[in-house]
């Protein structure tokens, strides 16, 4: 008791004492006081420490103490107060450079100290110490630059920034739980906005003074961006807080945080920390790296042609960094739950309309696509391969980013690009063995790049890859006669046609028709396509031949063959899609054995691609008006069919038998088979809610949001899995291809990018500003010592 | 039942998609997002293994071909344009390489790249399984699997190889064309940037001939006879898709003329149609390299934005034809080329991008002074092309003012304020290069007063005195009228008066819309009034425009102290003193079958003190009724004007029981008060 009485008295004397020097004279040189700041500060600094450690000091008897404590804290509070005054008086001489710097680098940690401690006793007092504390170290920049803890301050403003950034949301989070606006709790919230303000103030601010200082605050720095932008909505984490506060925060908060990523854009460690993929980022953080890299997209335009590459370059001493774009689209490959529940933000405001959300596909692709339209010559080449490596890198929703952004790129850009795109791809669709998912993604982009091209590059295309020849019926398979022009069309249909059935009959005719296959099914692919898409120039007889071949298919395989075999397979929903085109000329007896035929393969549990393409062809069995001497048999075997494929486990096979036979249902003239095909009770009231609409699962909000963090789960493990693998692979093939190397060849490997990537960060540095005296003597040690280990090299170990 | 299973609820999100789509009722965009939905959900089943590779890869191509005749059609209805509108915007005014860009992949090179490397082996892999399938199933021939494949895959690689090098020694041609017409452009335009519209102007069919009234005399008859040739080639295409209105949406640099725009979803409506639209745009292509070389000569872009093209459209639409001004030699070319197809008054513009303009000559004209003449000149503003069409009609219709002309004289007494407002206004728009510098005129002026004094009569006087444009607009139509576009509505005005400029921007009863802002007011009020003060002298507001913003208000204490300042002179114009007085009752009655003394109308004028003009002219009215009611006996049907006495002192007597002056002695001494504080005047 009598300890603490007295070191009341001593703040009141030590403040005695800093008043006086305050009260002397106008400004007071720093050497003249120099042994004063840092012994008070130490005074301060404890204080504040057994201040907040009293709770736990003193336990049960606080309530005996608790006005001694507040008298000291207060005493203390006094004593910072004046000091600060006082050092915010001081000149330093820059003569006496040398004590003065360490004077003031020892109170500005000291400082730091006592922000850290005081953090959570009083916010008010911590936002003014950490006023000061960056006051002083951007008066006295010239001076403390190099001898500042950066990493330090950096780290204490952060977490600050954090600490009240959450915070604000709790409170945000009780006041809607609460669901009235109690006056207190606003005004704290309120005032934890204003907190978390300063603090995003004095980060930027702090970041713009000293930017060349913080190449290893850079990663933190990343995440803190991060950290704020998934915690906050629409992020699939985010507190539940009202649409109010959420306006409040975003208004108060982050727009104080935006300057943020301008002033880092040019920084060459920061751009690193961002487009890194060495730390895999936690899955709640890829909706907000997604968010920083558009926004990033949406600045780099305007920046100069040096940032810019920064950027969109790939670095390849450090094999971990990846160019712009590709980080994009790594991100998002792991957003699937943000775009499928769909995450909402703001849309494009167009003159005069009102401003409307879009999904976060949408808005990914038009941020994506204005950053394309503003790339420069020198980073096109490389924005093409992303998007290539985008489309085969297996993820569906990012290939169909990357075709959407291709697209526009072939509408944007010059006619003569569209095409040489175009020619490419074909010619690599060609090339390439075998039909394969990969393959036929590329297929897709080139359907659509068909659609864009001009007149004469399409009459170039066809004469390039002409139908006639057989091994361009792997490339036309994947294409739409729709785009070309109705000549040409007609020309090409015809081509195909001729080709196609030339092949497919010379492979029925032939010995072994199963080891071919592949041939024919190249074959049924391309006849398929000119029916799909140019069926109308098909004359009936056509259509005959057509049926007729696929009647001798028929009667070549054993539908027991189906199950082993994917080319087999793969030739059956070719021949049903077929026939599903040209339905109208199959005759009865075909069309039972195509029924008896299929009905035997849903015996025997085939893959469900096979069970689609059955009902692709069952959903046009209705436009058939079936003679009365068939119909007993074509209609049970009907009915049979689709009975056992609504009552399909999964969902989307049910699904899509739902739409089949609505189809039929709603075709066909015999309408006494229907109630026969819906034999059971939930078939039924299935097949009724479907047709009313109705009937779906409800899901509440928040359950939803459940289910798609797991769905972001799942699709985090799968990449983990992916990239294991790809490793385990990669040290497969190499090791026996290089079978001289040790296998501490990657030990080597990450030695040296490192050693590339600090030697970086001294380049980097130099530019800024100028360097300490030592660095020249450091370098020539380490010219030495690169001389010695290349000396080493040269002697095989 | 009770709780949804997973697969229950996929397939309700499904269906809800599926049912989006299929409704009829929903948007290109909604579609799209509910194709993607689909996407998703058959990305998710495949992860979870839910369905085969090869039917997730089947399903997929199923769905992103729906898709993409949605994202990449140009037709305004079906389609999305690949969200061009929205790129656009957000792409305006960056540096734009696009005609540069030259492919660095190459069918060699890109065989390189891991990607496809990755692919080409699981492709082999995959052919690979199958074959070794075969051989399993097929027990015949065991020796030539594997061979096969490989030999298969070498083939390839030689026409790759073939097709390379031809498409190397076809680069050069293709770019002959493009860079040789691209020269003209960057002749006339100081950017190269600079966007062709292909416009494809909708001009309806009765407009052909006064079209080519304009654009012969520009292009000569080289032209003109290209206009027919084109229609009679172009008819057979268009006349089957008379009332399709799908157009190009795309912003093209001349240089991608050869570019060809196709519309997916109506390629897949008809095939007639379809090859009727590409076929004219072959024509076109051809014509406009024609046009391009005219265009040298007259040193005039070809450029004309969408907003541009509204403009025209609407001008047609709403204007006697008549009175419309041409815009210069401006899109002449496009009409020209318009002529020959008709696509119906519905055909949608579109956005080709509206980059930087260059064209100085598009800018304002200066119009005569005269009420007439206020129709617009510029429709094609750069300064409008960020405001809704729609507000600036508004604007142009309802705001700007087509009253008779008023004279100084016109107002009785005020003379300080009609001096002051001489110097500091109407010279200064008759003479703006003396007026320079300090002399500049200032940008608002304040008239206050009580109420029927004449300050609205003082607004537009100085509008057709200066020879300006004059808006004259009630603050309320601006607050209640457009509630939530009010600050809109106020840029939209500001933008078109800068455009007439000079113009004059009445706003009567001013203090409702600058009243101080203060906590408790309604958000969009507040944002209005930001609008209008950022807009009267903010960072926006160039020190040449020559806009004045006359207030005038009968609260001039509760105007905001911003707005106060902006509003530099503030005149007061006080109750008419008893000359003005005079005047009125002798203007007014010189009109009139009345016979006054000198020493009558004095004794009026003194007895009238503390009226404002509008009292005096109503009291003018109401003594004028006096010989009427005079006529008791006499049945009002039936007399002649003749037998009405003349107005004389007793009717004006009389009057003055009834009529009261409407300003109270105290509200005066409250605008003495505020003009003593703030006033300009005495």
């Amino acid at each position: 008791m009598d300890t603490s009485l007295t070191v009341v008295q001593l703040m009141e004397v030590l403040r005695g004492c800093v008043q006086h020097v305050c009260a002397m004279q106008e400004t007071v040189p720093l050497e003249h006081i120099h042994s004063l700041p840092s012994s008070v500060l130490h005074v301060i600094k404890n204080t504040f420490i057994y201040c907040r450690d009293s709770e736990s000091l003193y336990s049960d008897h606080l309530h005996l103490f608790a006005d001694l404590l507040q008298s000291l804290f207060k005493e203390t509070y006094a004593l910072q107060k004046q000091l600060m005054e006082l050092l915010d008086m001081t000149s330093v001489d820059s003569c006496a450079a040398e004590d003065s710097t360490a004077i003031i680098v020892s109170v500005i940690h000291t400082v730091l100290e006592i922000c850290s401690a005081i953090s959570i006793i009083d916010h008010a007092l911590h936002a003014n110490t950490w006023k000061f504390l960056i006051r002083q170290s951007t008066k006295h920049k010239s001076l403390i630059k190099n001898s500042l803890k950066h990493t330090a301050i950096l780290h204490g403003l952060c977490e600050g920034i954090l600490f009240s950034f959450q915070s604000c949301l709790l409170l945000a989070e009780q006041m809607k739980q609460s669901g009235t606006q109690e006056n207190v709790d606003y005004k704290v919230f309120q005032r934890t906005i204003k907190l978390s303000r300063f603090f995003a103030v004095s980060l930027v601010h702090y970041t713009k003074e000293f930017t060349p200082f913080l190449v290893e605050s850079c990663s933190q720095l990343h995440q803190t961006y991060l950290q704020i932008y998934s915690k906050f909505p629409p992020s699939l984490h985010a507190a539940v807080i009202s649409e109010a506060s959420r306006d409040e925060i975003a208004k108060g908060f982050l727009v104080a945080l935006d300057p943020l990523l301008p002033s880092l854009l040019s920084f060459g460690p920061f751009v690193e920390a961002v487009l890194s993929k060495a730390p895999v980022l936690s899955p709640e953080l890829h909706f907000a790296q997604c968010r920083l890299l558009l926004s990033v997209m949406d600045m780099l335009p305007s920046q100069p042609p040096e940032v810019q590459a920064l950027w969109n370059t790939e670095n390849h001493s450090l094999e971990d960094r990846v160019p712009l774009f590709t980080a994009l689209f790594l991100s998002l490959q792991q957003c699937s739950g943000e775009l499928s529940l769909p995450v909402l933000l703001p849309g494009v405001v167009a003159a005069g309309q009102a401003e409307h959300s879009v999904t976060l596909y949408h808005y990914v692709c038009i941020h994506l696509c204005a950053f394309v339209t503003s790339l420069s010559v020198s980073h096109f080449p490389l924005l093409e391969r992303s998007l290539l490596e985008a489309i085969l890198a297996s993820n569906m929703i990012i290939g169909l980013l990357a075709m959407d952004v291709w697209c526009f790129l072939a509408r944007y850009g010059t006619a003569d690009l569209c095409a040489h795109h175009a020619f490419t791809i074909a010619s690599l669709i060609r090339a390439c063995p075998g039909e394969h998912y990969r393959v036929s993604l590329l297929g897709i982009l080139l359907r659509r790049l068909l659609f864009l091209m001009a007149p004469d590059h399409q009459v170039e295309f066809v004469e390039r890859f002409p139908p006639k020849e057989m091994e361009n019926l792997v490339l036309w398979q994947h294409l739409s006669l729709k785009a070309l022009m109705a000549p040409l069309r007609k020309q090409v249909a015809h081509e195909l046609f001729v080709a196609g059935l030339a092949q497919g009959e010379e492979w029925l005719s032939g010995k072994r028709p199963l080891e071919e296959l592949p041939r024919g099914n190249a074959a049924l692919s391309a006849l398929l396509l000119v029916c799909q898409t140019a069926g109308e120039t098909l004359e009936v007889g056509q259509q005959t031949a057509l049926v007729r071949a696929a009647g001798r298919l028929l009667a070549v395989v054993n539908v027991t063959q189906v199950l082993s075999q994917p080319c087999l397979q793969q030739a059956f929903c070719s021949m049903f899609r077929l026939l599903e085109h040209c339905i109208q000329v199959v005759e009865s007896q075909m069309l039972i054995q195509v029924l008896i035929l299929q009905n035997s393969l849903l015996q025997l549990n085939p893959p469900d691609h096979v069970l689609l393409a059955i009902l692709d062809f069952l959903s046009s069995v209705g436009k058939l008006c079936i003679p009365p001497d068939f119909q007993v048999q074509v209609l049970s075997k009907l009915s049979c069919l689709f009975a056992s494929l609504l009552a399909s486990n999964s969902w989307l096979i049910h699904q899509h038998a739902l739409v089949a036979f609505v189809q039929f249902a709603e075709e066909t003239s015999h309408e006494d088979i229907i109630p026969q095909c819906l034999s059971s009770e939930e078939t039924k009231s299935k097949v009724v809610c479907f047709l009313s609409k109705g009937c779906r699962a409800e899901e509440v909000a928040e359950a939803r949001a459940e289910r798609m963090k797991e769905e972001n789960g799942l699709f985090h493990r799968l990449l983990v899995e992916a990239r294991a693998k790809r490793q385990g692979t990669a040290v497969l093939e190499s090791s026996p291809k290089r079978t001289c190397y040790s296998p501490s060849e990657r030990q080597y490997e990450s030695a040296i990018d490192g050693a590339a990537g600090a030697l970086e960060a001294v380049k980097l540095l130099l530019q800024k500003g100028p360097p300490p005296t030592w660095l020249a003597k450091k370098l020539e040690a380490l010219q030495a010592t690169l001389n010695s280990l290349k000396d080493s090299t040269r002697w095989p170990p | 039942m009770e709780t949804a299973s997973p697969s229950d609820i996929h397939l309700s999100e499904w269906q809800k998609n599926f049912f989006a789509v299929t409704s009829g009722t929903c948007t290109p965009g909604q579609k799209a997002d509910a194709y993607r939905g689909q996407i998703l959900r058959i990305q998710y089943a495949w992860a979870n293994s839910e369905i085969s590779q090869v039917c997730a890869a089947s399903l997929f191509k199923r769905y992103s071909e729906k898709y993409s005749a949605i994202i990449d059609s140009d037709n305004t209805e079906t389609g999305l344009n690949n969200y061009a509108e929205n790129i656009l915007t957000l792409a305006q005014s960056q540096q734009n390489d696009s005609d540069k860009w030259q492919s660095a992949l190459t069918t060699s090179n890109v065989m390189e790249l891991e990607c496809v490397q990755e692919m080409m082996q699981a492709g082999k892999k995959f052919q690979r399984s199958l074959m070794a399938q075969a051989e399993k199933e097929v027990s015949a021939s065991v020796s030539s699997g594997l061979p096969k494949a490989a030999l298969c895959f070498d083939d390839g690689e030689s026409v790759l190889g073939a097709s390379s090098s031809n498409c190397a020694s076809q680069g050069p041609d293709i770019l002959v064309g493009p860079t040789s017409l691209k020269c003209h452009q960057n002749g006339t335009a100081s950017s190269t940037k600079v966007a062709v519209a292909h416009s494809f102007s909708s001009v309806p069919v009765n407009e052909v001939s006064d079209v080519g009234s304009h654009a012969t005399p520009l292009f000569g008859n080289g032209n003109s006879a290209c206009n027919s040739s084109l229609k009679l080639a172009s008819v057979s295409g268009w006349g089957q898709n008379s009332s399709s209105s799908a157009q190009s949406a795309f912003p093209t640099g001349v240089n991608n003329l050869g570019k060809r725009k196709t519309f997916f979803g109506c390629s897949e409506e008809s095939s007639n149609v379809a090859y009727g639209y590409k076929s004219s745009v072959n024509i076109e292509e051809k014509d406009f390299s024609g046009n391009g070389s005219k265009n040298n000569e007259n040193r005039t872009s070809g450029f004309k934005t969408a907003k541009e093209q509204l403009w025209v459209d609407q001008q047609k639409k709403y204007q006697n034809q008549s009175q419309r001004t041409t815009v210069s030699s401006y899109g002449g070319t496009k009409k020209s080329l318009g002529a020959g197809r008709s696509r119906g008054p519905f055909g949608k513009f579109i956005p080709p991008v509206p980059k930087q303009d260059g064209n100085e000559n598009l800018g304002v004209q200066r119009k005569p002074s005269g009420a007439e003449s206020t129709e617009l000149t510029c429709p094609t503003d750069e300064r409008l092309k960020n405001i809704e069409p729609k507000m600036i009609e508004l604007i142009m219709h309802e705001i700007m003012d087509r009253g008779p002309a008023v004279n100084w004289d016109d107002i009785a007494g005020v003379e300080f304020a009609k001096a002051t407002i001489k110097e500091i206004v109407v010279w200064p728009m008759l003479r703006p290069d003396i007026f320079v510098g300090l002399r500049g005129p200032p940008k608002g002026i304040l008239l206050f007063g009580p109420p029927g004094t004449g300050k609205t009569l003082i607004g537009k006087c100085i509008a057709c005195q200066s020879g300006a444009t004059f808006f004259s607009i009630s603050a309320s139509s601006l607050t209640s009228k457009w509630v939530g576009e009010g600050e809109k509505m106020v840029r939209a005005l500001f933008a078109v008066a800068r455009c007439h400029q000079p113009s004059v921007i009445f706003i009567d009863e001013i203090d409702s819309l600058l009243s101080q802002r203060g906590d408790g007011e309604h958000e969009s009020s507040r944002r209005i009034k930001t609008e209008f003060l950022v807009q009267l002298d903010g960072a926006t507001t160039s020190s040449e425009d020559r806009i004045l913003v006359v207030g005038a208000t009968n609260r001039p204490q509760e105007i905001d102290e911003a707005a106060r300042r902006r509003l530099v002179k503030r005149l007061y114009i006080p109750l008419p003193e008893a000359s003005a007085r005079r005047q009125i009752v002798s203007c007014l009655m010189s009109k009139e079958h009345c016979s006054l003394t000198e020493e009558e109308v004095e004794l009026i004028v003194k007895k009238s003190d503390g009226f404002s003009g509008a009292d005096m002219t109503q009291l003018c009215r109401e003594a004028s009724l006096g010989p009427i009611r005079s006529l008791q006996s006499v049945d009002i049907t039936t007399i002649t004007p003749e037998q009405v006495r003349p107005i004389v002192f007793q009717d004006f007597d009389n009057a003055l029981k009834t009529v009261r002056p409407s300003v109270s002695s105290k509200d005066l001494e409250l605008y003495e008060t505020w003009n003593q504080t703030f006033g300009c005047g005495r």
